[in-house]
Formats: C-alpha cells, sequence, structure tokens
C-alpha cells in the first residue's frame, strides 16, 4: 500500500492542507499577528443593558484599532456571563482554555468578578472590568484592573454631601442585594456614622424585585431626612416613583449607576430632585480629542449617541490594544503595562492606575433638575498620578 | 395594616384573573399548565411590541395583543393538552411538557426582547383614590372590578346555566358527557379560548401596573395553582377567593415580616396546598 | 484540546451526577421529581462551609456533604410519600424551591453573595481536571448501574409499573420510597459537591429547580437505558451547547436558542416514549 502512488499523492495532498490550515492560523488576515481578548459581560439577565452597552464600546476600540494597526489582528470573544458568579467562572475558563485570550474584559458587575479572580490567578492573564466597583476588589489580584472607581470614593463622597451639605442627620438605605450595593451601603454607612448621622434603617433587595411598596413602607415608618438608594436606574426609578405614591417626603441620593435616560422614563416627575454622584468621568459635552473622537466614532457606526458604559467599555479595550500594541500579545506584558499606566487620555477622562488597580477619578455632584442630568458643582482639576 | 389590605387587593385581582384562566382550564383539563403563567407575561411583552416598539396606537394594540396571546392559550388548552390525554399521556408527563412550553415561550421573549423588563404605565404618579388606608389608582380599581366581576360571573354561570353545568359535566366524565348530547369540542374550545382570553388581559393590565420580565412566568403559574387549589371546593370561582387569600398571606409576609420573602412565601403555599388537598386516588392504604 | 476536555469536564460531570439521580427516580420507582437540585444545594453548601469556613478536610467535609444528601433525600421523600404523579412533581418543586429560598435568606451561606474559595477535588490541571471527574462519572454509574441490577432496584420497578401488584407480592413501597429518595440524594448531593468544587464558588442561584432542565432532559432521551446513556445523554447535551455557541457566536442568542431546541427535541422524545409504553395506573 506504501507503495501506491496514489496513496502517496493523497498523503501530501493532506499533509499540505494542514500545513495550510496551521499557518493560516498563526497569520491573520493580511498578514497581520491575530490576537484574541475575552470578554465575559453580563448580556444577559438583570444588567444586560450594561453588558450590551459595554459590548459595543469594546466593538469599536476594536474595529478602530483593525484599521489602524499594521502588525496585529484583533478579535474579542464575547461570553455571558448572565450576572452569574458561576456562569462568569466557566465563561471565563471557556475563553482562556479553548479561545486562548492574552487578556480578558469583564465583569459588569462585582459579584462574578470577585468570583473570577482566583481562576484568573491561576491562569496569570489580566482582566480589566469597565464597571465593578466592589471596594473588596481593591488589591485582590495583581491581575486586575478597572476604569471604574470603587465604590469606597463615591460612597464616602455621597455620606459627605449627606452630612455637609444638606445637613441630613438621619438617612435610610435601600441597597440592591448583590456585591455592588451591599459594598455602596458598607462604605456610605461608616462615613456616614463617622459624621455623626444615624441610619435609622437598612434594607436589601432582591435583583429581580419590581415592587418596593413593602421597603418603602418600613422606611416611611421611621421618618428619615433622607433615602440613599444603592442600586440601578430601573429599580432606583421604580423606588422614586413609587416612593411618591406613598407620599414619602425625604431627599433621595443615589449613585452613579443611577444615570441612565431610562430612569427618567420610569420615574417621571418623581425623579425631580434626585441627588447622584457623577465618577466614571464620561462627559457627553466634553471638548477633548479623546470624548470627541469617541462620540462621533459611536454615532457614525450606531447612528445614536453613546452612553457611560460604553465609553467605559471602549477605554478597556483600548488600553489593552495600547498594551499589545507597546509588549506585543504577551499576557504578563499586557499586566506591567496596565500597572504602568499614567495619565492615560480616554472616553471618561485621564486616568492612572495604582497599586491596587484602581483608577482614580474625581467624583462630581449631578442632580435630575427639569427633567435633565445636570451638574451642581463647578469641576475640579483632574489629577494625573 | 391599610396599606398591607390595600397591597392585598390590588396583587390579589391580577392574580385572580390569573387563576380564574387556570382554574376554567384546569376543571376541565385536570392537568397542570406550567406554561399558563408566560401567557400573562408574553400579553404583556406584545403590547410592548405593538405600542412601544411598533408604534400602533394602544386602542389596537391592546386587543391585538390580548387576542394573539389567546390563540396560543387556546393552541395550548384547547388543542395540545385534549390532544396529549386522548392519546393517552398521563397528567405528569403533561405537566413536563407544559414546562418545557414554559422554557421555549420565555426564551422565545429573551430573544426578541433581549431580557428587558418592561413597564408600560404612565412615569408620572396618578394620585388615585384613598382605599382602606392605602392609595388605589383608575387601573388598579378597574382590575379589582374586573376580577370580582369575572369570579362571581363564573361562579353563577356555573351554578345556573346550562354552560357551566356542560363544563361541570365534561371535566367530570366528558365521556358520558358526549353521551348525555353536550358537545364536549365546543364546551372544551370555548372554555379554553375564555381562560386565555382572561389571562391575557390580565398580563396587559399588569404591564400597565408593575414591571414585567420574561421570567416571572413560572410564579404566575405557581400563584395560580395555589389559588385554583386553595378554592377547588367552590370552583373556577374558588380560585378568586383563592387568589385574594394568597395576596393577603403575600402582603402580610412582605409588609410584616421581611420583603424579601416574596418567592418562598408562594412556594411554601405551592407544598402546603398541595399536600392538603392533593387526594391519592386508587391506590392501597399501605399503613 | 486537553484544556477543552478539561473545561467541558468541569460543566458537565456535575449535571451528569444529577441527571443519574434523576434517573434512579424516573427509570427506577417511575417518580417525576422537582427537589433533587435543592438536597445538592445543601451538600454544596456544607462542604463548602465545612471546608472554607471551618478548615476541616476535603474528604471529611466531601463524605458529611454526601451524608447530609442522603438524609435530605430521605427526608424529602418521607414528605411526600403519599403522593403520585403531577401532585409529587409540584410538591416536589415546592421543596426544592423552599430550600433555594431558605439557602438565599440564611446569613451563614453568605445570602445572596454566596460563598468564594471553595476547594477543588484535586489538583487544578487539565489532566487531574479529567482524571477526577472520570473518576466520580464512573462511581457514580457503577453505583447507578449496582443499584438498577440489585433487588431493591428490581423492586423498585414492579412499583413503577405496578403498584398494587407489588404490594400484593409483599413489596414494601413506602421502604423503597425512602431508599430511593436516599439514594438519589446521595448521587444530588455528590453533583452539588462537584460543582461548587470545579467552579470554585457557590451562590444559592445555582440551585433553583428550573436548572434541572438539562439533567431532565438527559434522563428523558436516555429513554429508561442504562445509566451509561443518561451520561452519554447529557454530554451530547453539553456538547450540543457548546456547538450552537461556536456556530452561533453570538452569546446572547446562543444560550436561549440551544435551551429552545432541547425543550423541543426532548418534548417529542418524551411523547415518543410515552405513547410505546402500556398504559400504567393513574396515581
Amino acid at each position: 500500500m506504501l507503495g501506491n502512488r496514489s496513496f502517496r499523492l493523497g498523503v501530501h495532498i493532506v499533509t499540505g492542507i494542514i500545513l495550510c490550515a496551521l499557518i493560516g492560523c498563526r497569520v491573520g488576515p493580511g498578514g497581520k499577528t491575530p490576537v484574541t481578548f475575552g470578554a465575559v459581560l453580563s448580556l444577559t439577565g438583570d444588567v444586560s443593558s450594561w453588558g450590551d452597552d459595554s459590548s459595543k464600546g469594546i466593538e469599536l476600540a476594536l474595529d478602530s484599532a483593525n484599521r489602524a494597526s499594521n502588525k496585529y489582528a484583533y478579535r474579542v470573544v464575547f461570553e455571558d456571563s448572565k450576572g452569574n458568579s458561576a456562569q462568569a467562572v466557566a465563561s471565563l475558563k471557556k475563553v482562556l482554555s479553548v479561545d486562548k485570550a492574552v487578556a480578558v474584559i469583564g465583569d459588569n458587575i462585582s459579584g462574578p468578578t470577585i468570583a473570577m479572580i482566583p481562576t484568573l490567578d491561576a491562569a496569570r492573564v489580566p482582566m480589566i472590568s469597565p464597571s465593578a466597583s466592589s471596594p473588596k476588589l481593591s488589591g485582590m489580584s495583581k491581575y486586575f484592573f478597572r476604569v471604574y472607581p470603587s465604590d469606597s470614593a463615591e460612597g464616602a463622597f455621597m455620606a459627605g454631601v449627606a452630612s455637609t451639605q444638606f445637613h441630613l442627620r438621619s438617612v435610610a438605605i435601600l441597597f440592591i442585594n448583590n456585591d455592588f450595593g451591599a459594598g455602596l451601603r458598607g462604605v456610605f454607612t461608616t462615613t456616614f456614622t463617622s459624621q455623626g448621622g444615624t441610619i435609622p434603617i437598612t434594607l436589601g433587595y432582591n435583583e429581580d424585585e419590581t415592587d418596593f411598596r413593602p421597603y418603602l413602607a418600613r422606611v416611611k415608618a421611621v421618618h428619615p431626612e433622607g433615602v440613599y438608594l444603592a442600586g440601578y436606574y430601573q429599580d432606583g426609578g421604580s423606588i422614586l416613583k413609587q416612593a411618591r405614591e406613598l407620599g414619602l417626603a425625604a431627599r433621595f441620593l443615589g449613585s452613579t449607576t443611577h444615570e441612565d435616560p431610562r430612569l427618567l422614563k420610569i420615574a417621571g416627575d418623581s425623579a425631580e430632585g434626585f441627588i447622584y454622584p457623577f465618577s466614571t468621568g464620561y462627559d457627553a459635552a466634553s471638548s477633548d480629542a479623546a470624548v470627541t473622537k469617541f462620540r462621533q466614532a459611536f454615532t457614525a457606526k450606531f447612528k445614536k449617541d453613546p452612553g457611560l458604559v460604553t465609553a467605559l467599555g471602549y477605554d478597556c479595550a483600548n488600553l489593552l490594544i495600547a498594551a499589545v500594541e507597546a509588549v506585543g500579545p504577551d499576557s504578563a506584558g499586557i499586566r506591567t503595562f496596565l500597572a504602568s499606566t499614567r495619565a492615560y487620555d480616554g472616553a471618561t477622562g485621564r486616568m492612572s492606575f495604582d497599586a491596587n488597580g484602581d483608577v482614580r477619578k474625581t467624583v462630581r455632584l449631578k442632580a435630575v433638575r427639569n427633567g435633565q442630568f445636570v451638574f451642581t458643582d463647578q469641576p475640579q482639576p483632574v489629577e494625573a498620578k | 395594616m391599610g396599606a398591607i389590605l390595600g397591597a392585598a387587593v390590588v396583587s390579589g385581582s391580577i392574580y385572580a384573573l390569573i387563576s380564574l384562566g387556570f382554574a376554567l382550564a384546569f376543571r376541565i383539563s385536570g392537568v397542570f399548565n406550567l406554561a399558563h403563567g408566560i401567557l400573562l407575561v408574553a400579553a404583556g411583552y406584545a403590547n410592548y411590541g405593538l405600542g412601544t416598539l411598533l408604534g400602533i396606537p394602544p386602542w389596537l394594540s391592546i386587543p391585538a395583543s390580548i387576542l394573539l396571546v389567546s390563540l396560543i392559550g387556546f393552541a395550548i388548552e384547547g388543542g395540545g393538552i385534549p390532544l396529549a390525554k386522548r392519546a393517552g399521556l398521563k397528567p405528569v408527563d403533561i405537566m413536563v411538557l407544559s414546562w418545557l412550553m414554559l422554557v421555549v415561550l420565555q426564551d422565545v421573549l429573551i430573544i426578541i426582547f433581549s431580557s428587558t423588563s418592561i413597564y408600560m404605565g404612565s412615569a408620572n404618579v396618578v394620585p388615585g383614590w384613598a382605599l382602606l388606608g392605602a392609595r388605589i389608582t383608575p387601573l388598579q380599581l378597574f382590575t379589582v372590578s374586573a376580577s370580582l366581576a369575572a369570579g362571581l360571573g363564573f361562579f353563577l354561570m356555573a351554578r345556573f346555566s346550562v354552560s357551566g353545568r356542560e363544563i361541570t359535566a365534561v371535566g367530570d366524565n366528558p365521556l358520558l358527557a358526549s353521551i348525555c348530547g353536550v358537545n364536549v369540542k365546543r364546551v372544551v374550545g370555548l372554555n379554553a379560548a375564555a381562560a386565555a382570553l382572561l389571562t391575557a388581559g390580565a398580563g396587559v393590565l399588569f404591564s400597565y401596573q408593575d414591571r414585567l420580565d420574561p421570567t416571572l412566568g413560572m410564579r404566575f403559574s405557581i400563584v395560580a395553582i395555589v389559588a385554583t387549589l386553595a378554592g377547588i371546593r367552590l370552583g373556577p370561582a374558588g380560585a378568586v377567593l383563592g387568589a385574594f387569600a394568597f395576596g393577603l398571606l403575600e402582603s402580610l409576609v412582605l409588609y410584616l415580616v421581611d420583603p424579601g420573602l416574596r418567592d418562598t412565601a408562594v412556594y411554601f403555599c405551592l407544598l402546603v396546598v398541595v399536600l392538603v388537598t392533593y387526594r391519592r386516588r386508587l391506590l392501597p392504604e399501605t399503613g | 484540546m486537553l484544556d477543552f476536555l478539561s473545561y467541558l469536564t468541569q460543566i458537565a460531570v456535575g449535571s451528569a451526577l444529577m441527571a443519574l439521580a434523576l434517573s434512579v427516580y424516573v427509570d427506577g420507582i417511575g417518580y417525576t421529581v422537582f427537589h433533587l437540585l435543592g438536597v445538592s444545594g445543601v451538600s454544596a453548601y456544607s462542604y463548602a462551609l465545612l471546608t472554607v469556613a471551618c478548615g476541616w478536610s476535603v474528604p471529611l467535609a466531601l463524605s458529611i456533604g454526601i451524608l447530609l444528601g442522603v438524609v435530605c433525600g430521605w427526608l424529602c421523600s418521607e414528605c411526600v410519600r403519599t403522593l403520585r404523579g403531577d401532585g409529587l412533581a409540584l410538591a416536589t418543586f415546592g421543596i426544592g424551591v423552599g430550600t433555594f429560598e431558605a439557602l438565599r435568606f440564611v446569613r451563614i451561606t453568605g445570602g445572596v453573595f454566596g460563598l468564594a474559595g471553595v476547594p477543588q477535588l484535586g489538583v487544578a490541571a487539565p489532566v487531574p481536571i479529567l482524571a477526577t471527574g472520570a473518576v466520580v462519572l464512573l462511581v457514580g454509574i457503577g453505583a447507578t448501574a449496582l443499584w438498577r441490577r440489585s433487588l431493591g432496584g428490581a423492586i423498585v420497578r414492579c412499583v413503577q409499573q405496578d403498584e398494587w401488584g407489588a404490594l400484593s407480592i409483599g413489596a414494601r413501597v413506602e421502604g423503597h420510597q425512602r431508599l430511593t429518595g436516599a439514594f438519589a440524594g446521595a448521587l444530588a448531593g455528590a453533583s452539588g459537591i462537584y460543582a461548587a468544587a470545579a467552579t470554585g464558588f457557590i451562590e444559592p442561584r445555582d440551585f433553583r429547580p428550573t436548572n434541572l432542565l438539562v439533567p431532565l432532559a438527559a434522563t428523558i432521551l436516555a429513554c429508561g437505558r442504562t445509566p451509561l446513556g443518561v451520561v452519554g445523554g447529557l454530554f451530547a447535551i453539553v456538547l450540543f451547547f457548546q456547538a450552537v455557541r461556536f456556530i452561533g457566536q453570538d452569546p446572547t442568542t446562543a444560550g436561549p436558542v440551544s435551551e429552545i431546541l432541547v425543550a423541543v427535541v426532548v418534548g417529542m422524545v418524551l411523547v415518543l416514549i410515552r405513547l410505546r409504553r402500556r398504559p400504567k395506573f393513574d396515581g
């Protein structure tokens, strides 16, 4: 059989095909080196809008990079964590073991992100999150970075605003039962009580809760001067509206995650006077070059205005792209590049990562006035560290 | 206490409509159709899709969505379940099939609407009227009235009308009913249509009062089962009373115990009513 | 390839054990039940708490976890021993969800935040993961096969066929209900512990009864055949989900589309199987 000419020809053909396939795998389109990023995001579930928005920002960044780069062909493999920690870990393992991602973007929320850290450490692959904000993540791993400030910044800021600016002496807290809500609750409580305030009641609600009247009835019973909402725009909007229905007269304070046009759609007039911090740094009205470039590119591709979560996803992807362009598609090199990032100008402002992988941004105060989200304070100079 | 009673009445009214629909279908089929709750959710989403996404005015989108979802419900209750029974499938197998149907319909909604929860009501607070120490809006009052009227109507129909007796006859023994001259297919069909219409109507009303999510279907199915079994001695109209009783229990748990125990209350009630009301038929005593 | 296989093993072995537990009920005594995920949650949390919070060794915590699964399975079977058919299915559904809600509510379990740092069973490398998964699976398959071939297994199949007839020949139905519950509880407990150890993280949402779709589908697709058939069906479904994901490239629709296809196929198979069987007692 070995002497058969047809058989030998067939072996050569098959070998050639296999070799071509292998070569084809190593070299991307146009002879560029393929680089794969993984993106484990909450694409479905209770915070699917965040996953969807950040994925658009990531896609936009990769499109631009693929047009501009001569050396690398970037691709991202999206996996859906469903806002679920176990699913996030499984998705992370898949992008690391099957797709061989050199770096990962994710998750949008803190619970799944915290769950992924041990796997990240074991694999020695860097991960950058667009919006996970739990204080627990600070310094949890040298492979973890985030472009969204820790809750400790905005939680402490709002506690200070409540006590020194609005002179509130008692503030009830309604928080969503996840790492994000629990983190904010913890920081707010510690700071507010250290400044002489009291927290008469703290109530956690589940992520799928839609009827907040039983919670608000309990809050109303303790007559707080203020109510601090540590949740997202969907539950925040429902809470504001239902609080007005119940006649709860208190000043409502919230978190950065409440800034979304859909909050106004849900709450309507009930949102008037709602105060919240703005800590992500994305200012749609800014004329900075990076912000303008992002906004124009997004509008041209998606035919609508971008939101802050999209900008955060965009910055995550661009940071990884900048790292690869500088040091190549090597996970260790990317990690070192990110750790040494100083004064990077992104769509969400100027960023630097500290030793804990956290980003420092100025927190400003915003409010809902006449159906619009407006700044109530003067912008502070951005710190570049 | 007023807030508790008000909440009980308002939530009980939605539960009553869906439970009445479930009870009507259950009276004839004897099957726990777990896909029943997803019809309520689908009606809300259909109204959202037609009204908000396609821009069709409410006077058209509301009846269209009710009709569309009623057709799906009719296909399941009036077509699928009787066919499965005639083919010899046991009630537990049909229940498993209905669960699979719920999964399919839920996933279809997730694909079409991307897991977004919807709310069709007005953003502005409607002052409403004071009732039992709580405030009730015109829409909520309409829902309560509709559920009570439907319950009373079906109770009177079941007791005093020919149609009601036909439903009872077909539910007890379709073969004997057929021998006695009852058009079983017509009764099954009309009953299924009524059940589906009630549920779809409840879905549209709910979407104007509270946020709706594709994953709520199972919870509504379980509430309907609990209410139906609780009021089983009074027939389908008993489901209305069972629903209001469940609404009261749920409100007591939410307002007096812990608001996070809503689902716990639902499933605990399920376990209790099944254990209390279910009878083992044709099996020997084992001591 | 090894990485991919070890990843598949980690996501599939836990579900395979759950499918075996379900098959003990469905193919054995003939009951459809939905409480087994709750039982697996109790075992998984006990394993996690004993190792993470109390610092116990993995083998000891594993044994205690499985023992708790046995006890919970037995207790659940006691609660519902007078029920049959759809009533039994509903009651066990209530038990399953009640357990999930209790896990979510109780602070010691970490509540909705869950518990991190759950130790792995063995070394966290592809080959050891494959080996551990294979061993666990073989033990589960072997135990289930032994059960089916035993006298107890034969008696429960008699009960499934004809409960009156089984009683008339002296079968102790209640005793066999308890044994079935205990054995299925052990398998379910092992399933929960393996899944928790594989991800290193555990939260109440992992144990909702609605997560039984895939194990139930595998049990139905096996059509009452050997435990190997059940496990094979489970792996086929898992591979199918992965294949849909690769083909579709969109993770948001791949999951729901896979679920729809699995639900449709399983529904059709269930109808076909039931139509082929002889008419049985109505319970």
